[in-house]
Protein backbone atom coordinates (compact mmCIF):
# COMPACT_ATOMS: atom_id res chain seq x y z
CA UNK A 1 0.00 0.00 0.00
CA UNK A 2 1.44 3.40 -0.93
CA UNK A 3 1.38 6.02 1.41
CA UNK A 4 -1.80 8.55 1.61
CA UNK A 5 -4.00 5.60 1.11
CA UNK A 6 -6.70 4.47 3.39
CA UNK A 7 -5.24 2.52 6.18
CA UNK A 8 -8.01 2.77 9.41
CA UNK A 9 -10.19 0.04 8.68
CA UNK A 10 -13.21 -1.59 10.85
CA UNK A 11 -12.76 -5.49 10.99
CA UNK A 12 -16.56 -6.44 13.04
CA UNK A 13 -18.79 -5.02 15.34
CA UNK A 14 -21.09 -6.81 17.99
CA UNK A 15 -23.69 -5.07 19.03
CA UNK A 16 -25.33 -6.50 22.51
CA UNK A 17 -28.60 -5.51 23.52
CA UNK A 18 -28.88 -8.63 25.95
CA UNK A 19 -27.59 -10.08 28.61
CA UNK A 20 -24.22 -11.74 27.34
CA UNK A 21 -21.29 -13.58 29.02
CA UNK A 22 -18.70 -13.26 26.02
CA UNK A 23 -18.19 -11.53 23.26
CA UNK A 24 -15.44 -12.65 20.91
CA UNK A 25 -13.44 -11.83 18.01
CA UNK A 26 -12.63 -14.55 15.68
CA UNK A 27 -10.35 -15.43 12.70
CA UNK A 28 -9.02 -11.97 12.80
CA UNK A 29 -6.50 -10.82 9.81
CA UNK A 30 -2.92 -10.37 10.52
CA UNK A 31 -2.92 -7.84 7.70
CA UNK A 32 -3.05 -4.45 10.36
CA UNK A 33 0.36 -3.92 12.17
CA UNK A 34 -2.15 -2.28 15.10
CA UNK A 35 -5.86 -3.05 16.41
CA UNK A 36 -8.34 -0.42 17.74
CA UNK A 37 -11.43 -1.83 20.42
CA UNK A 38 -13.90 0.74 20.84
CA UNK A 39 -16.57 -0.63 23.45
CA UNK A 40 -19.44 1.82 24.43
CA UNK A 41 -21.86 -0.23 27.04
CA UNK A 42 -22.49 -1.67 30.75
CA UNK A 43 -21.65 -5.24 32.91
CA UNK A 44 -24.27 -6.73 33.92
CA UNK A 45 -24.86 -6.54 37.77
CA UNK A 46 -28.53 -8.08 38.86
CA UNK A 47 -28.35 -6.77 42.29
CA UNK A 48 -30.39 -3.62 43.04
CA UNK A 49 -27.44 -1.40 43.14
CA UNK A 50 -24.90 -0.85 40.41
CA UNK A 51 -21.20 -0.56 40.80
CA UNK A 52 -17.91 -0.55 38.94
CA UNK A 53 -16.17 -3.94 37.77
CA UNK A 54 -13.51 -4.89 35.25
CA UNK A 55 -13.88 -5.81 31.09
CA UNK A 56 -11.99 -8.74 30.53
CA UNK A 57 -9.74 -8.63 27.92
CA UNK A 58 -8.16 -12.09 27.06
CA UNK A 59 -5.87 -13.12 23.73
CA UNK A 60 -6.67 -16.70 21.72
CA UNK A 61 -8.64 -17.60 24.75
CA UNK A 62 -5.89 -18.41 26.94
CA UNK A 63 -6.39 -17.93 30.51
CA UNK A 64 -2.69 -18.24 31.84
CA UNK A 65 -1.64 -15.70 34.78
CA UNK A 66 0.76 -14.27 31.95
CA UNK A 67 -1.04 -10.47 31.44
CA UNK A 68 -0.37 -7.79 33.10
CA UNK A 69 -2.67 -4.46 33.72
CA UNK A 70 -1.79 -0.82 34.83
CA UNK A 71 -3.48 2.11 35.17
CA UNK A 72 -4.32 5.54 36.41
CA UNK A 73 -6.85 7.20 36.53
CA UNK A 74 -8.72 10.86 37.86
CA UNK A 75 -12.41 10.60 39.61
CA UNK A 76 -15.22 13.14 40.25
CA UNK A 77 -14.43 13.35 44.07
CA UNK A 78 -10.96 15.08 42.91
CA UNK A 79 -8.97 11.69 44.13
CA UNK A 80 -6.71 10.13 42.29
CA UNK A 81 -6.46 6.73 42.05
CA UNK A 82 -4.10 3.34 40.63
CA UNK A 83 -3.79 -0.29 40.28
CA UNK A 84 -1.48 -2.58 39.16
CA UNK A 85 -1.76 -6.69 38.36
CA UNK A 86 1.30 -8.04 37.48
CA UNK A 87 0.38 -11.80 36.59
CA UNK A 88 -3.65 -11.74 36.11
CA UNK A 89 -5.69 -13.93 33.99
CA UNK A 90 -6.68 -11.33 31.55
CA UNK A 91 -6.48 -7.16 30.76
CA UNK A 92 -8.75 -5.45 33.14
CA UNK A 93 -10.29 -2.65 31.90
CA UNK A 94 -12.99 -0.63 34.19
CA UNK A 95 -16.38 -0.99 33.72
CA UNK A 96 -19.52 0.30 34.99
CA UNK A 97 -22.01 -3.07 36.12
CA UNK A 98 -25.60 -1.90 36.45
CA UNK A 99 -28.70 -3.99 35.68
CA UNK A 100 -30.40 -2.02 32.97
CA UNK A 101 -28.61 -0.84 29.44
CA UNK A 102 -30.38 2.40 30.06
CA UNK A 103 -28.11 2.96 33.33
CA UNK A 104 -24.22 4.21 33.64
CA UNK A 105 -22.46 3.71 30.42
CA UNK A 106 -18.55 3.23 30.17
CA UNK A 107 -16.52 4.16 27.12
CA UNK A 108 -13.05 2.54 26.49
CA UNK A 109 -10.77 2.40 23.46
CA UNK A 110 -8.05 -0.07 23.50
CA UNK A 111 -5.00 0.17 21.04
CA UNK A 112 -2.91 -3.14 20.52
CA UNK A 113 0.35 -3.12 18.91
CA UNK A 114 2.59 -5.49 17.18
CA UNK A 115 -0.65 -8.27 17.31
CA UNK A 116 1.00 -10.31 14.32
CA UNK A 117 4.23 -10.21 15.65
CA UNK A 118 5.21 -14.06 16.45
CA UNK A 119 8.41 -12.41 17.97
CA UNK A 120 7.64 -10.43 21.28
CA UNK A 121 4.83 -9.99 23.70
CA UNK A 122 1.49 -7.75 23.19
CA UNK A 123 1.45 -4.60 24.72
CA UNK A 124 -1.76 -2.79 24.55
CA UNK A 125 -2.24 0.98 26.15
CA UNK A 126 -6.35 2.89 25.91
CA UNK A 127 -8.31 5.09 27.81
CA UNK A 128 -11.74 4.57 29.18
CA UNK A 129 -14.51 6.75 31.07
CA UNK A 130 -17.08 5.90 33.26
CA UNK A 131 -19.66 7.51 34.84
CA UNK A 132 -21.51 5.96 37.85
CA UNK A 133 -23.50 8.48 39.73
CA UNK A 134 -26.72 7.38 39.49
CA UNK A 135 -28.67 3.91 39.61
CA UNK A 136 -25.40 2.70 41.73
CA UNK A 137 -25.33 1.55 45.29
CA UNK A 138 -21.92 0.14 45.63
CA UNK A 139 -19.52 2.52 44.26
CA UNK A 140 -20.99 5.88 43.00
CA UNK A 141 -17.41 6.41 41.07
CA UNK A 142 -16.60 8.71 37.65
CA UNK A 143 -14.06 8.25 36.05
CA UNK A 144 -11.53 9.11 33.37
CA UNK A 145 -8.23 6.96 33.18
CA UNK A 146 -5.54 5.43 31.12
CA UNK A 147 -5.02 2.00 31.22
CA UNK A 148 -1.89 -0.17 29.90
CA UNK A 149 -1.49 -4.01 29.86
CA UNK A 150 0.28 -6.75 28.27
CA UNK A 151 -0.12 -10.30 27.34
CA UNK A 152 3.26 -12.05 27.98
CA UNK A 153 3.76 -14.38 24.92
CA UNK A 154 5.39 -14.38 21.36
CA UNK A 155 2.09 -15.84 20.09
CA UNK A 156 0.59 -14.06 17.50
CA UNK A 157 -3.15 -12.41 18.41
CA UNK A 158 -5.74 -14.50 15.89
CA UNK A 159 -8.76 -13.76 18.09
CA UNK A 160 -10.06 -11.34 21.66
CA UNK A 161 -12.53 -12.59 23.97
CA UNK A 162 -13.90 -10.33 26.31
CA UNK A 163 -15.92 -10.92 29.30
CA UNK A 164 -16.33 -9.49 33.18
CA UNK A 165 -14.33 -10.90 36.29
CA UNK A 166 -15.13 -12.96 38.51
CA UNK A 167 -16.74 -9.93 40.62
CA UNK A 168 -19.93 -8.23 40.62
CA UNK A 169 -20.82 -8.26 36.95
CA UNK A 170 -21.67 -11.31 35.04
CA UNK A 171 -21.31 -10.63 31.47
CA UNK A 172 -22.64 -6.95 29.29
CA UNK A 173 -26.15 -5.98 29.84
CA UNK A 174 -25.34 -4.17 26.84
CA UNK A 175 -22.49 -3.05 24.61
CA UNK A 176 -21.53 -1.94 21.39
CA UNK A 177 -18.06 -3.73 20.95
CA UNK A 178 -16.10 -2.70 17.48
CA UNK A 179 -12.65 -3.97 16.30
CA UNK A 180 -10.28 -1.56 14.22
CA UNK A 181 -7.74 -2.16 11.87
CA UNK A 182 -4.35 -0.08 11.39
CA UNK A 183 -2.03 -0.73 8.21
CA UNK A 184 1.62 0.55 8.23
CA UNK A 185 0.50 1.93 4.47
CA UNK B 1 -15.98 19.79 -3.69
CA UNK B 2 -15.31 16.05 -4.40
CA UNK B 3 -18.69 13.91 -3.68
CA UNK B 4 -16.57 12.07 -0.29
CA UNK B 5 -15.82 15.63 1.22
CA UNK B 6 -19.62 16.77 0.49
CA UNK B 7 -20.72 13.66 2.06
CA UNK B 8 -18.63 14.81 4.97
CA UNK B 9 -19.68 18.02 5.34
CA UNK B 10 -23.60 16.85 4.67
CA UNK B 11 -23.02 14.59 7.58
CA UNK B 12 -21.64 17.08 10.05
CA UNK B 13 -24.53 19.59 9.04
CA UNK B 14 -26.78 16.86 10.35
CA UNK B 15 -24.73 15.67 13.74
CA UNK B 16 -24.24 12.29 12.07
CA UNK B 17 -21.85 10.16 13.35
CA UNK B 18 -20.32 7.34 11.03
CA UNK B 19 -17.03 5.94 11.55
CA UNK B 20 -16.48 4.38 8.13
CA UNK B 21 -15.88 8.26 6.88
CA UNK B 22 -13.50 9.26 10.06
CA UNK B 23 -11.38 5.96 9.33
CA UNK B 24 -11.75 6.84 5.74
CA UNK B 25 -9.92 10.07 6.25
CA UNK B 26 -6.65 8.78 8.46
CA UNK B 27 -4.11 7.93 6.44
CA UNK B 28 -0.79 7.06 6.97
CA UNK B 29 2.02 9.54 6.01
CA UNK B 30 5.48 7.40 7.31
CA UNK B 31 5.50 4.31 9.04
CA UNK B 32 8.87 2.81 10.21
CA UNK B 33 9.32 -0.81 11.25
CA UNK B 34 13.40 -1.76 12.64
CA UNK B 35 13.99 -4.80 11.16
CA UNK B 36 17.64 -4.91 13.13
CA UNK B 37 18.30 -3.25 16.73
CA UNK B 38 20.43 -0.22 17.05
CA UNK B 39 19.27 2.91 15.35
CA UNK B 40 19.83 6.09 17.94
CA UNK B 41 16.44 8.23 16.20
CA UNK B 42 13.54 7.67 14.37
CA UNK B 43 12.91 10.14 12.39
CA UNK B 44 9.87 11.65 10.66
CA UNK B 45 10.92 14.60 8.15
CA UNK B 46 9.67 17.40 5.76
CA UNK B 47 5.50 15.71 7.52
CA UNK B 48 3.41 17.97 4.63
CA UNK B 49 0.84 20.12 6.03
CA UNK B 50 -2.04 18.51 3.50
CA UNK B 51 -3.86 17.27 6.78
CA UNK B 52 -5.72 18.86 9.83
CA UNK B 53 -4.18 16.47 12.72
CA UNK B 54 -1.68 13.91 13.08
CA UNK B 55 -1.24 10.91 15.06
CA UNK B 56 1.56 8.57 16.58
CA UNK B 57 1.52 5.32 17.15
CA UNK B 58 5.10 3.99 18.37
CA UNK B 59 5.58 0.51 20.19
CA UNK B 60 8.80 0.68 21.42
CA UNK B 61 11.95 -0.43 23.75
CA UNK B 62 15.36 0.99 23.85
CA UNK B 63 17.84 -1.49 24.79
CA UNK B 64 20.28 -0.58 26.99
CA UNK B 65 20.71 0.59 30.25
CA UNK B 66 19.29 -0.69 33.52
CA UNK B 67 16.36 -2.65 33.99
CA UNK B 68 13.44 0.36 34.37
CA UNK B 69 10.71 2.04 32.33
CA UNK B 70 11.70 5.42 30.95
CA UNK B 71 10.83 8.25 28.47
CA UNK B 72 10.68 8.93 24.95
CA UNK B 73 12.87 12.03 23.87
CA UNK B 74 10.77 13.70 21.35
CA UNK B 75 11.91 16.49 19.78
CA UNK B 76 10.10 18.45 17.51
CA UNK B 77 11.46 20.48 14.62
CA UNK B 78 14.74 19.77 15.61
CA UNK B 79 13.84 21.84 18.54
CA UNK B 80 16.04 20.60 21.52
CA UNK B 81 15.87 23.92 23.95
CA UNK B 82 13.70 24.74 26.53
CA UNK B 83 10.56 25.32 24.59
CA UNK B 84 8.53 22.71 26.11
CA UNK B 85 5.94 22.75 28.96
CA UNK B 86 4.11 19.02 29.79
CA UNK B 87 1.92 18.02 32.67
CA UNK B 88 1.06 14.91 33.52
CA UNK B 89 -0.76 12.35 35.24
CA UNK B 90 0.88 9.24 35.72
CA UNK B 91 1.62 6.00 38.14
CA UNK B 92 4.83 4.25 38.22
CA UNK B 93 6.89 1.65 40.06
CA UNK B 94 5.96 -0.85 41.67
CA UNK B 95 3.17 0.56 43.78
CA UNK B 96 0.32 1.21 43.12
CA UNK B 97 0.54 5.05 43.86
CA UNK B 98 -0.56 8.00 41.17
CA UNK B 99 0.44 11.44 40.96
CA UNK B 100 0.36 14.49 39.25
CA UNK B 101 3.37 16.64 37.76
CA UNK B 102 4.05 19.67 36.19
CA UNK B 103 7.10 20.60 34.26
CA UNK B 104 8.06 23.86 32.68
CA UNK B 105 10.64 24.65 30.01
CA UNK B 106 12.12 21.02 29.27
CA UNK B 107 14.63 21.09 27.01
CA UNK B 108 13.18 18.22 25.09
CA UNK B 109 9.63 16.92 24.97
CA UNK B 110 10.14 15.06 28.28
CA UNK B 111 13.87 13.48 28.31
CA UNK B 112 13.02 14.21 32.19
CA UNK B 113 15.17 12.88 34.89
CA UNK B 114 12.17 12.19 36.59
CA UNK B 115 10.82 9.75 33.90
CA UNK B 116 7.98 12.08 33.21
CA UNK B 117 7.81 10.40 29.63
CA UNK B 118 5.91 11.30 26.62
CA UNK B 119 6.21 7.78 25.93
CA UNK B 120 7.48 5.10 27.52
CA UNK B 121 9.85 3.05 26.54
CA UNK B 122 12.02 -0.44 28.25
CA UNK B 123 15.39 0.10 28.55
CA UNK B 124 16.21 -3.35 29.44
CA UNK B 125 19.11 -5.42 28.06
CA UNK B 126 18.20 -8.37 28.49
CA UNK B 127 14.35 -8.35 28.41
CA UNK B 128 13.97 -8.85 24.64
CA UNK B 129 9.92 -9.27 24.18
CA UNK B 130 8.96 -6.46 26.47
CA UNK B 131 7.94 -2.91 24.40
CA UNK B 132 6.10 -0.08 25.80
CA UNK B 133 3.10 1.26 24.20
CA UNK B 134 2.52 5.13 23.18
CA UNK B 135 -0.26 7.27 21.12
CA UNK B 136 0.07 11.01 20.61
CA UNK B 137 -1.96 13.32 18.75
CA UNK B 138 -2.18 16.94 17.83
CA UNK B 139 -4.44 18.99 15.99
CA UNK B 140 -4.25 21.91 13.22
CA UNK B 141 -0.31 21.12 13.40
CA UNK B 142 0.35 22.90 10.49
CA UNK B 143 -0.61 26.62 11.80
CA UNK B 144 1.11 29.63 11.87
CA UNK B 145 -0.80 31.30 14.20
CA UNK B 146 -1.13 29.11 17.81
CA UNK B 147 1.24 26.72 19.71
CA UNK B 148 1.01 22.83 19.22
CA UNK B 149 -0.15 20.71 22.21
CA UNK B 150 0.31 16.35 21.86
CA UNK B 151 -1.66 14.74 24.01
CA UNK B 152 0.13 11.18 24.90
CA UNK B 153 -0.78 8.35 26.71
CA UNK B 154 1.18 5.30 27.33
CA UNK B 155 2.26 2.50 29.13
CA UNK B 156 5.56 0.33 29.52
CA UNK B 157 6.51 -2.68 31.86
CA UNK B 158 9.82 -4.50 32.66
CA UNK B 159 8.97 -7.89 34.05
CA UNK B 160 12.80 -7.76 35.18
CA UNK B 161 12.46 -5.44 38.10
CA UNK B 162 8.64 -5.46 37.68
CA UNK B 163 8.67 -1.50 36.96
CA UNK B 164 6.01 0.14 35.31
CA UNK B 165 4.58 3.39 34.46
CA UNK B 166 1.39 4.32 32.91
CA UNK B 167 0.75 7.90 32.10
CA UNK B 168 -1.44 10.24 30.47
CA UNK B 169 -0.48 13.74 29.93
CA UNK B 170 -0.23 16.73 27.35
CA UNK B 171 3.15 18.57 26.22
CA UNK B 172 2.69 22.09 24.55
CA UNK B 173 5.17 23.11 22.07
CA UNK B 174 5.66 26.74 22.90
CA UNK B 175 6.65 28.03 19.51
CA UNK B 176 3.95 28.65 16.47
CA UNK B 177 5.84 27.38 13.76
CA UNK B 178 4.42 24.53 11.60
CA UNK B 179 4.86 21.24 12.98
CA UNK B 180 7.40 19.95 9.84
CA UNK B 181 9.74 17.28 11.89
CA UNK B 182 9.19 15.02 14.81
CA UNK B 183 12.20 12.50 15.81
CA UNK B 184 12.26 9.72 18.30
CA UNK B 185 15.75 9.80 20.28
CA UNK B 186 16.59 6.32 21.86
CA UNK B 187 16.92 7.12 25.66
CA UNK B 188 19.68 4.99 25.27
CA UNK B 189 21.72 6.16 22.23
CA UNK B 190 25.35 4.33 22.09
CA UNK B 191 22.85 0.86 21.51
CA UNK B 192 19.64 2.54 20.36
CA UNK B 193 16.01 0.93 19.35
CA UNK B 194 15.25 -2.28 19.50
CA UNK B 195 14.66 -4.56 16.88
CA UNK B 196 10.54 -4.55 16.15
CA UNK B 197 10.16 -1.21 16.98
CA UNK B 198 7.71 0.44 15.15
CA UNK B 199 6.20 3.89 14.84
CA UNK B 200 2.98 5.23 12.30
CA UNK B 201 2.96 8.76 11.42
CA UNK B 202 -0.95 9.38 10.18
CA UNK B 203 -2.44 12.20 8.99
CA UNK B 204 -6.36 12.99 9.89
CA UNK B 205 -8.68 14.79 6.74
CA UNK B 206 -11.09 16.94 7.99
CA UNK B 207 -13.25 17.62 5.19
CA UNK B 208 -13.27 21.52 4.84
CA UNK B 209 -11.75 22.44 1.90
Amino acid sequence: MAAGEYTYEPIQTFNITTNTQTVEFTSIPNTFTDLVLLFYGQGYAATSGGTVDSMVIRFNGSTSAIYGSWNVEGRGDGTRYAFKENADTGIKVPITAVSSQTQNPSLAKIDIQNYANSNAWKTCVGRYALENNGNATFDTRQAAGTIGGQWRSTTSVTSIQLTTSAGAATGFVSGRFTLYGIKAG
Amino acid sequence: MSPLTELIGGAKAYGWTYPSLFTSNYQTIAYVELATTGASTIDFQNIPSTYKHFEIRGYLRSRGGSGKTGGVPVAINNVRSSSYDTMALFSSANTSTSTTSNIAADSILNADPNNIATGVALQEANETNSFGSWITWSCDYASTSKTNILANYSVGFDSTSLSYMTISNSTEYNSVQSITRITLDAPQATTGWARYSHVGLYGLKDGVV
